[in-house]
């Protein structure tokens, strides 16, 4: 009995080691199964790459990438294929996008950084690696790189080097946006027709008769229809709903180049905080007259993204503002509703001009960095180099986007399809394909939203537009800015808020007043400061 | 027992029925949301129309979870093999050490109980934690999750009490029947201790089941996620999309956008994550109620 009860504890306790050193024992053979990447590699891709007169050495990299949807394995087609072409040997992490800055942040600060991140998509954070030198100035090998250069024309290139600077130097290869998918109105044309509505209003007295119309047909009707979110979200998509009706440039925090700080040809091209003009009050006077009329959903402050969705099912939400694509995914979804967008900004008469199209780069502020450790490894470098700028070409990018011509695509009257019931997010998680650097242009002839995206381009394009203005500043200047505007952003939306639905009184002065002077007291005229000094 | 029927104590009782009417009504609404959605058709959710019943009663969100997604059951798996490892060993570890540490006459016994204190109150931060794990080997490995977790200095000393308390005129007689220390512990302290062992059991299991951010540091490799890791990034798609969008992001934003796991698969996962601790807990409940007053009474 007694050595029947120390057989048993004994055996448990040899049990759970067991169960942990199997653990550890897989993971060290599933990182060198990793690293090998390639254990089964099609011969004809070993051959073609030990052909290759400059891939005689295999080079070992780190790569962490935060892909849109979980793979299903690593290593996969994309890492096994790209490892072979280009003989590299890759520990290649996939980290989900929900990780956020978390595990890059413990990489970095603990050191433990990898050599190549593809598919960054935090601006904040690399302008703060670069400074603090964690970051290999990529723009120092431009050179290198000509197919990537053939992306950009030479006004657009400018502006690469002007907003990706960090003290001077590029630190970051952005992705190219290679669709022009404005947000403008989308709207039920069935429910605009059953209200009387012919077509979509053109100025804003136009607009509110209509939304009364709606209403009027329909007591279901929740006024302009706002997507919701996470804090100040409902607010900020409800003032970007008519920031190009008052000409006020909306918050993207910087990212696409706007920051609401610029030179205001209203006030003749005098720098200008936007929240702070009269027009912005404008926009909040004609904002908090819908609210009250119950021309505008009532709850667009706290709801949700669910909300916003289940209104656009059941008929509650005629319109809202959002990207002309969205068009597509809602007709699929319901096929009884008429969706179509306007062709153009209602404009207003108080301000009395054209709406203004703000435009950023063609490019976001998301894409590929490099370790500072990779300037002494020059071998490592060239290989990576090589990848991009072949990623870069039209064999690339159709690599990359769509995968394997046979395995997870198809020719179709000359244009890329995905083969049997796959998709994007399928050949991403089954495969590891996703697009890179930019979109391959056969591939996206075959996207459904192209056709719309085509048609809308020119209408969009021909409206007077203003392109962002670079502010560079110093590391201390971009600390400050960055802390001083994120109080003031939170004053400009709670007061825009509170004016809107009513709490407030935006008429008043003295209510105006103070609101400018809590905007100073947050630190506005901090930041004006730097951005005078900025954009001079 | 006397059963008072007084004005006031029956108004006291029908006050106190109230209150906790309301509290199970504010506790199960959203359980009772979740499984509607998770039982609904997604036209009828997107409609808004599930609420408490499920509309258009539906089994596809489970079918995509357990025979299409390749993630789900996968860390699902994982989930159960690190919980039962890590609270096997915890408790295992947990009982060793309070019950030396229980004793008056051990030696540094002071320093011993310093030393494990200190960190319920100090952490020593991310960043060394991280250092650590990665020197001693068990980056992507279930290890890194259950190793410098081994032991709660909470639990420890809930134990510590209660081993205290336990009769020495019982371990006396077991050392009288010729018990080593070791024999005395597993023969007649643990068999007669079995409700707060359950207890710190139950709560060890807890804590690993709704784990996720030691395995976001340390596990490089999606196939090795706990549930909790897939189910947040399930869970965090609709504010990812909006906050990418927010920032200008677009095309990103609209990637996501477009392809957000319905809502009836993410309650799906809901339901799924919570199953097996409402499954566990009426088999140690008994044991809970005891062990959950441990220490709480002196002498």
């Amino acid at each position: 009995m007694r050595n029947s009860k120390w057989m048993t504890a004994g055996a448990a306790g040899l049990a759970v080691a067991a169960v942990l050193s199997a653990c550890s024992g897989g993971a060290k053979s599933n990182g060198s199964a990793s690293g090998n990447g390639g254990s089964s590699p099609s011969g004809s891709a070993a051959a073609s790459s030990s052909a290759s007169p400059d891939a005689e050495k295999t080079i070992s990299l780190k790569v962490v990438s935060q892909t849109k949807y979980a793979p299903n394995s690593v290593p996969n087609e994309y890492t096994k294929r790209t490892q072979e072409k280009f003989n590299m040997k890759w520990d290649y992490q996939a980290i989900p996008l929900s990780a956020g800055m978390d595990k890059y942040n413990v990489m970095f600060a603990s050191g433990d950084y990898p050599d190549f991140i593809p598919n960054m998509n935090q601006w904040n954070a690399v302008r703060k690696w670069a400074a603090a030198g964690y970051l290999l100035p990529i723009g120092d090998y431009f050179d290198k790189l000509p197919n990537y250069r053939k992306l950009y024309t030479d006004d657009q290139w400018k502006m690469l080097q002007d907003f990706t600077s960090v003290n001077g130097k590029v630190y970051m290869l952005p992705f190219i946006t290679t669709t022009y998918d404005p947000q403008t109105w989308l709207y039920r044309k069935d429910l605009f027709d059953k209200a009387g509505i012919a077509e979509f209003p053109k100025t804003t007295d136009e607009l509110t008769d209509a939304l009364q119309k709606l209403k009027a047909a329909d007591p279901n009707f929740i006024g302009i229809g706002v997507r919701g979110g996470s804090g100040n979200t409902g607010v900020k998509n409800l003032l970007i709903s008519f920031s190009n009706t008052f000409r006020v440039p909306p918050d993207f925090s910087g990212s696409t180049g706007w920051t609401s700080f610029w030179h205001d040809p209203d006030y003749d091209n005098k720098l200008v905080f936007a929240p702070a003009t009269d027009k912005q009050r404008a926009m909040l006077e004609y904002l908090a007259k819908l609210y009250k009329a119950g021309l505008v959903q009532k709850d667009f402050a706290t709801s949700t993204e669910d909300q916003f969705n289940q209104n656009r099912q059941n008929g509650k939400d005629a319109l809202d503002f959002q990207w002309v694509s969205q068009i597509v995914s809602l007709e699929k979804q319901n096929e009884g509703a008429d969706w179509d967008y306007a062709k153009g900004f209602v404009s207003d008469a108080g301000i009395g001009k054209n709406p203004l199209m703000f435009k950023g780069p063609d490019f976001a502020l998301y894409g590929s960095i490099f370790s500072n450790k990779l300037a002494d490894q020059p071998d490592k470098l060239d290989r990576l180099l090589k990848y991009i700028d072949w990623a870069s070409t039209p064999e690339g990018t159709l690599f990359n986007q769509m995968g394997v011509e046979g395995l997870t695509y198809e020719m179709k009257d000359g244009l890329p399809v995905y083969k049997d019931d796959l998709d994007r997010k399928k050949v991403l998680e089954q495969y590891g394909f996703d697009y890179y650097i930019t979109k391959n242009d056969d591939a996206l002839k075959t996207d459904p939203t192209y056709a719309i995206d085509q048609e809308a381009a020119p209408i969009f394009k021909a409206i007077d537009t203003v392109l962002a203005e670079n502010a560079p500043m110093s590391d201390e200047d971009t600390d400050t800015v960055n802390t001083v505007m994120t109080g003031v952003w939170n004053e400009v939306y709670q007061f825009a808020t509170k004016a809107i639905m009513g709490v407030v009184d935006v008429n008043d002065d003295k209510v105006w007043q103070g609101y400018l002077s809590d905007l100073n007291k947050v630190g506005l005229d901090k930041a004006m400061a730097i951005y005078q000094k900025a954009m001079p | 027992m006397v059963k008072d029927t007084t004005f006031g104590s029956r108004a006291l009782d029908t006050v106190v029925h109230v209150v906790m009417v309301l509290v199970i009504i504010v506790t199960l609404f959203p359980v009772l949301h979740i499984v509607a959605v998770s039982f609904s058709d997604p036209q009828s959710i997107a409609e808004g129309k599930a609420s408490l019943l499920p509309s258009g009663f539906n089994l596809s969100a489970y079918r995509t979870i357990l025979f299409e997604d390749v993630h789900i059951p996968r860390s699902f798996l994982n989930s159960i093999c690190i919980t039962a490892a890590g609270t096997v060993l915890n408790v295992i570890i947990t009982t060793l050490v309070a019950y030396a540490l229980s004793k008056k006459d051990l030696l540094f016994r002071g320093f011993f109980m310093t030393y494990i204190v200190i960190p319920m109150f100090f952490g020593g931060g991310m960043i060394p934690l991280f250092l650590v794990v990665k020197s001693l080997g068990m980056i992507n490995s279930y290890a890194s999750l259950i190793v410098p977790y081994l032991i709660s200095p909470w639990w420890l000393i809930i134990m510590i009490s209660f081993f205290r308390t336990f009769p020495q005129e019982l371990e006396e007689a077991a050392k009288c029947d010729g018990c080593n220390d070791f024999g005395t512990l597993i023969r007649v302290v643990l068999p007669l201790s079995m409700a707060s062992v359950a207890t710190i059991g139950l709560f060890y299991a807890v804590s690993y089941w709704n784990a996720f951010f030691p395995a976001l540091m340390y596990l490089n490799d999606f196939s090795k996620y706990p549930l909790q890791l897939i189910l947040r990034d399930i869970v965090l798609q609709n504010s990812l999309a909006d906050q990418l969008a927010s920032q200008g992001n677009a095309e990103l934003a609209r990637d996501l956008q477009s392809s957000i796991t319905p809502q009836s698969v993410q309650y799906a996962t809901l339901v799924i994550s919570i199953v097996p601790m409402v499954v566990v807990y009426p088999f140690i409940q008994k044991y809970f109620v005891k062990g959950i007053m441990i220490g709480s009474l002196k002498g």
